[in-house]
């Protein structure tokens, strides 16, 4: 197996790419411009990446939530979504109440 | 301006303080979703231990837990790792003069940046402003040490009792951290982010059924503009109106 591609070397790789943009940030601190085109374009694709990312670990699971039903799976997500956005994009209830809701499910479905 | 007396072991316990409570509640709960991501993606104690210690912000954390868990080639890994790292810059380039005492470049500045996080950045920006100068940097790493501490916390208690978790707490857990993520970035007050967080929502995952590594980065990198060249139209359209 390529030494890159262990969980050892991808961890390198994910350290050096966050450290590298970290040590430029504090290098350049005070003599570049943030608030730009390309910036906010990087941000897109970020935004996108990541959120795609998280959805593939919710729908499309390889951990111990793919033995959880998909319906579960998205009545939670959806729910989560719905109280996120009535407290006003508030975090929190969001998230814990879209937690609670994926647990009572696999304890109902236990009974 | 918040009264420190000057002294750096104040300033550094107020940042303790005020790290203890609903930040640290944060980073220890989304830690432990972390923790269980962690260890069913195959990682062992110390090495998910090390990934928070030095990756350090949830994003890029849940991407190599992710990526690591799909087997994704390395390039693709390194090409998603360095876009999503970008994130960084931004937040270093305006947390670095807030925290220094003194202006220009110092070396020590790169472990201040080490030790950023969205939490810390917003801590720093907004709390620490109102601070004297010369305390700033001990609030700082106070606040941000503490965090550390608490994510260091939550991803051993989590990975080392995954085991023996109920049934139900583990995928709840694995929903958690994921689900505060994709909610944390939707909190976001620019459109265009928006627009890009959804667009990516739908595109990236069935693109990566397609070709792991081409559907992660064709995709992140379509949904993204899609959603910068989309705001960027609602943003020159009332101007043409007027």
């Amino acid at each position: 197996m390529n030494l890159l591609e262990t969980p050892w070397g991808l961890l390198a790789i994910a350290f050096g790419c966050a450290f590298f943009w970290r040590a430029a940030g504090a290098v350049l601190s005070g003599r570049i411009e943030v608030d730009t085109p390309l910036f906010d374009w990087c941000i897109c694709v970020t935004q996108a990446i990541v959120g795609g990312l998280m959805v593939r670990a919710i729908f499309w699971p390889s951990s111990q939530l793919a033995t959880v039903p998909l319906t579960d799976r998205a009545a939670s997500v959806a729910i989560a979504l719905a109280v996120f956005l009535a407290c006003g994009k508030r975090i929190f209830p969001g998230v814990v109440t879209g937690s609670l809701i994926l647990a009572a499910s696999v304890v109902w479905r236990s009974l | 301006m918040r009264e420190t007396s000057g002294t750096v072991r104040r300033a550094f316990f107020l940042g303790l303080r005020d790290s203890l409570g609903l930040p640290a509640i944060g980073i220890v709960a989304a830690l432990s979703g972390y923790g269980v991501m962690a260890r069913d993606a195959g990682l062992d104690l110390t090495m998910a231990m090390l990934s928070v210690a030095t990756i350090w912000t949830m994003p890029s954390l849940m991407a190599y837990a992710e990526l690591l868990a799909s087997g994704t080639a390395a390039w693709a890994f390194f090409i998603a790792l360095l876009v999503i790292s970008i994130r960084n810059l931004p937040m270093a380039v305006s947390a670095i003069p807030v925290i220094r005492a003194r202006p220009g470049f110092r070396w020590h500045q790169i472990m201040l940046a080490q030790l950023l996080s969205p939490t810390a950045w917003v801590q720093i920006t907004t709390v620490g402003r109102t601070l004297d100068p010369s305390d700033r940097m001990p609030y700082y790493l106070g606040f941000a040490l503490t965090l550390l501490a608490g994510g260091l916390f939550g991803t051993w208690i989590s990975h080392t009792w995954a085991s023996g978790l109920h049934p139900a707490l583990g995928p709840a857990l694995l929903l958690f951290t994921p689900l505060f993520v994709v909610l944390t970035m939707a909190t976001s007050p620019k459109r265009s982010s928006l627009l890009a967080l959804v667009t990516g929502c739908i595109l990236v995952p069935p693109l990566m059924l397609y070709d792991p590594e081409f559907g992660l980065i064709v995709g992140g990198i379509t949904a993204g503009t899609i959603g910068f060249v989309l705001s960027g139209r609602e943003r020159r359209g009332p101007e043409r109106k007027k």
